[in-house]
């Protein structure tokens, strides 16, 4: 008994700052949602489901916005898991020299700050300054306007996502890349079948509880992702980027209305757990 | 011929490799242009290098003061983090007890709730905390956001608010820590010697508890990969 005493004890700290910081503001936000609560007044009346209602009620952009968001994720999670998956092979290839440090060159991305990463890219895709159309102007063709159109834009937030997860992605998959057993390869290289066949045949079978971790953590990532497109384009130009996680923040800090806001990220809660809870049922399966 | 080929494959990844860091290469070199070098006609790539941006840097804006904040945020919410991750993460993988299952199943449900989710609350608790504790400026409550405001005085809430969004990861890796203690070991990795490892029979035990709820997490995927991987030797062979 005194030794379920201690558990408690050293749980404690952790316990209280779980309940003020992430349960108590996780249940009020529930509440918030069902009220019109807004920040110029800081008050707010129970309104029920009104905020619900009204969001899906196609009379304003959010449906865009959730569109958008879904569309931004089924585009990063393949290229980001096919990106990873790449780069893990190259850098854990018999074939190249200085393994470790393309590794940590191409983990570097996700050790920055998002805030770096958007003004980095921000800079180099720049239409007067930067790099890619400074080259294309000395070979005589004209500039890409990367940030100013809308679907290049998009497609610029999605490359720049891609580019910051695949390092992290790269080392999940370097380590189960090294867990099969050499004698895996050396087996599969005495088959006889060219390396690509080999690959996809012998090894990426046994990668597939990693593949399944990386596409649902990706998923996930991709769903709230916020800060670098926040410093990239600023969910611009127009909407043009504007994914739900923005979306959020300018209802919640711009336009003031708290109780909106709420309502909108219990949406995205609610994607979010359902998302974890398929996670779990197919590792479940997996074991 | 097979040399030739090896040799022209490194070139090409060591190319793809620059490549994909061009773009922060490209900010830091920028950093060492002046502004005119910046948007000349003709666009330059290398011009004679000036630290001009630096001084301005340090005159012209209070990077003393984010610098403070910044390092006040991290080593106040690392310290934080550390002790109670490692006290929480003690307990779950040392003692047993009655609701152990549940307060971790609870906690690792945490980790679920993104931050845009508790963000509008956290953002009136601190605005609240303000009114009451002094930082009486208006300013950062009428014009910042939650977000700005972290990074630009009070160090107060957003040490804390920082210390809780890193918290449930270390905290993951508190026990991580642990559980690595005897998967990195050699002979773990292919499930041979799954027993041997720990320090004692009854730390075995505890670690084993604790990890049959956890199979969501990566680093029981990566042990899961490995006995796959294992298994399918033994099939193979």
């Amino acid at each position: 008994l005194k030794r379920q005493y201690y558990a408690w004890l050293f749980l404690l700290p952790n316990l209280i700052i779980f309940t003020i910081f992430v349960v108590t503001p996780a249940l009020s936000s529930f509440y918030y949602a069902l009220t019109d609560y807004d920040m110029i007044r800081l008050s707010g009346k129970f309104v029920g489901l009104a905020n619900l209602r009204y969001l899906f009620s196609g009379t304003n952009d959010f449906g865009r916005v959730l569109l958008r968001t879904f569309m931004y994720s089924a585009m990063v999670v393949p290229i980001a898991f096919f990106t990873s998956l790449f780069l893990a092979v190259v850098t854990s290839s018999d074939l190249i020299k200085g393994k470790a440090f393309l590794r940590a060159l191409f983990y570097w991305p996700w050790l920055l700050s998002p805030s770096i990463i958007g003004v980095s890219w921000k800079w180099f895709l720049d239409y007067d300054a930067g790099l890619i159309n400074i080259l294309l102007l000395k070979n005589g063709s004209s500039p890409i306007p990367w940030l100013l159109d809308r679907r290049l834009a998009f497609l610029s937030v999605v490359l720049v996502t891609v580019w910051n997860v695949a390092g992290y992605f790269m080392v999940m998959f370097n380590s189960a890349l090294t867990a099969i057993p050499t004698e895996v390869y050396e087996a599969a290289a005495l088959d006889g079948a060219n390396r690509w066949v080999r690959f996809w045949k012998i090894i990426f079978p046994l990668l597939k509880p990693t593949a399944i971790l990386v596409l649902v953590l990706s998923t996930i990532m991709s769903m709230r992702s916020f800060e670098i497109i926040y410093v990239f384009t600023a969910g611009g130009p127009g909407t043009a980027t504007t994914v739900l996680a923005q979306k959020i923040y300018y209802t919640a800090f711009l336009e003031r209305k708290l109780g909106m806001a709420s309502a909108m990220s219990v949406i995205l809660f609610a994607i979010l757990i359902t998302l974890s809870l398929v996670q779990m049922k197919i590792l479940e399966e997996e074991t | 011929m097979r040399k030739l080929i090896i040799v022209l494959l490194n070139l090409a990844v060591y190319l793809f490799a620059l490549l994909y860091v061009l773009p922060i290469v490209w900010t830091i070199f920028s950093s060492f242009k002046d502004e005119a070098d910046l948007f000349s006609w003709p666009p330059k790539l290398i011009s004679q290098p000036t630290l001009v941006n630096y001084l301005q840097v340090v005159r012209k804006t209070q990077f003393a003061l984010f610098f403070r904040n910044s390092f006040l945020v991290s080593v106040s919410a690392t310290l934080i983090t550390i002790i109670i991750s490692v006290m929480g993460g003690y307990a779950l993988a040392k003692y047993q007890f009655r609701f152990k299952n549940q307060v971790s199943t609870f906690i690792l449900s945490m980790l679920m709730i993104p931050l845009q989710v508790i963000m509008v609350p956290i953002y009136l608790v601190m605005s609240r905390c303000q009114d009451r504790w002094g930082e009486r400026d208006q300013d950062l409550l009428q014009n910042h956001s939650a977000f700005d405001a972290a990074f630009d005085r009070s160090p107060r809430g957003p040490v804390f608010h920082l210390a809780l969004e890193r918290f449930p990861l270390a905290f993951d890796r508190g026990r991580f820590a642990q559980a690595l203690h005897d998967t990195t070991r050699p002979g773990t990795l292919c499930g041979r010697t799954h027993r041997s490892v720990g320090s004692s029979a009854g730390d075995d035990r505890a670690f084993d508890d604790t990890r049959s709820d956890r199979l969501h997490r990566p680093s029981e995927v990566f042990r899961q990969g490995h006995h796959h991987g294992c298994d399918q030797v033994r099939e193979d062979v």
